[in-house]
């Protein structure tokens, strides 16, 4: 074989493992796009800022799924997924969102279930944005409720013990005063909780790391405390005053508080991650 | 090979583009519009907007004519937001569903809504959510709920 020829057969590979991950890229752009355009034109480019497509957590989660997708671009790319291919490749021109989700959801698990090391944590990756999206238009209001209606509980609790004025009908808090706040689904832990954990699982393998699972479930377990205290934070100075829900609602408070999940995430991963490296990672 | 699904990308995009373009927005604001104008219309003058919800993501309009002075908000019939409207203006809050005026709140199910959301996802057009007009009596009586005609405002 000649260099050239060498070469070549080296880049093709990484060549059809590019194509992949592009497809998978696709997929999600195409699952999201609709309702970005639609926020726009309703709310202006502001609103869609407040889209779950562009929150901290999701994006997190998409870079990690791209890097490890880039990783494991040179992983062979077994001939059924070349012939889902095409048939996902062409439900993605429909201009629907539903379709998207579950063509990016049955792609995903199928190249994760072909492929090893990075490639595969990709593609469950991409596969978990897909099944978060589902989480969030028909999960989340089916049975979500409970999450929202105990968050609401518990902050009426402890405000109440600075201000026993504090009153809750439902998932609306009433301060003393004019100030009332409701929690909906999108204030909500529920909301975020499940794109935050396949962030976690996407840093604490996605590289081809394999702690024990042991020490995998108490930083998961560590996590979810974690966000859900960081939330009831944020949730209790929203509902404290006008003031502190300005601040807390506006630009850099949000911004903050995203930021503080993707550290949390970022330190839950790392904590007793003993690491045993896979020999394809 | 990646330059091809790159061009594919951009055709995903540019359909989308063009199919969401082209749908109506959201129903909530342009009812808002609407019954804006209708309001204006017969006459009614615009008073401060009243906030339910601190970040605004209910805010109703307060009109006045004559003796009548009235707030009204356009509801999708979601729960919670019924239930903010009911706790903020109880014990009278009249709605408006279908042309007819009652006292009953509107209501849809959670399978109801499921429904349209997913017919939503599938049809790639937002969901042609059933809208009530809440509104309730500042000042003037009860008689002042009949004197807006709100007829065929909420599409």
């Amino acid at each position: 074989m000649t260099t050239a020829a060498a070469q070549g057969f080296a880049t093709a590979p990484a060549g059809r493992g590019t194509a992949i991950a592009l497809l998978l890229l696709g997929g999600w752009l195409g699952m999201h796009a609709g309702e970005v355009i639609l926020a726009w034109r309703a709310d202006g480019p502001a609103a869609v800022l407040a889209s779950p497509a562009v929150g901290p957590l999701e994006l997190m989660a998409l870079w990690l799924s791209a890097e490890a997708l880039w990783q494991g671009r040179a992983a062979p790319v077994p001939g059924l997924a070349w012939a889902v291919a095409l048939p996902f490749a062409l439900g993605m021109l429909l201009p629907s969102s539903l379709l998207p989700a579950l063509l990016l959801i049955g792609f995903g698990l199928l190249l994760a279930a072909q492929r090893r090391g990075a490639a595969r944590w990709g593609a469950l990756g991409m596969a978990g944005l897909g099944l978060n999206l589902l989480w969030l238009r028909f999960g989340q209001p089916a049975i979500g409720a409970p999450i929202v209606t105990a968050e609401a509980w518990t902050i009426k609790g402890l405000l109440g013990l600075l201000e026993p004025g504090i009153t809750r009908d439902g998932h609306l808090l009433r301060m003393p005063g004019d100030h009332a706040v409701i929690i909906l689904p999108g204030c909500s832990f529920g909301q975020t909780l499940p794109v935050a954990l396949l962030g976690f699982l996407l840093l604490r393998h996605g590289a081809g790391r394999q702690p024990p699972l042991r020490r995998t479930l108490a930083a998961m377990g560590l996590l979810v405390v974690a966000l859900a205290a960081a939330n009831l934070v944020r949730l209790g100075l929203l509902a404290w005053s006008p003031a502190t829900y300005a601040w807390g609602h506006g630009a850099v408070g949000a911004n903050l508080f995203g930021l503080a999940g993707v550290l949390l995430i970022h330190l839950a991963a790392e904590a007793w991650a003993a690491e045993a490296w896979t020999a394809d990672g | 090979m990646p330059g091809l699904v790159g061009l594919w990308i951009v055709a995903v995009l540019a359909i989308r583009l063009v199919h969401y373009g082209a749908e109506p927005v959201r129903a909530e604001a342009a009812t808002t519009q609407r019954l804006a104008e209708r309001l204006e219309d017969q006459g009614w003058t615009m008073l401060a907007a009243e906030r339910l919800i601190t970040d605004g993501s209910l805010t109703a309009m307060r009109v006045a004519r004559g003796r009548c002075a009235l707030r009204l908000v356009v509801l999708p019939p979601d729960p919670t937001l019924v239930a903010v409207v009911e706790a903020a203006w109880q014990p009278d809050v009249a709605y408006v569903r279908d042309n007819l005026l009652g006292f009953d709140p509107p209501r849809a199910g959670r399978a109801s809504m499921l429904w349209q959301g997913a017919r939503a996802w599938l049809a790639g057009a937002p969901p042609p959510s059933p809208f009530s007009i809440a509104l309730s009596v500042e000042a003037g009586g009860r008689g002042c709920l009949l004197e807006p005609d709100l007829r065929h405002v909420a599409r």
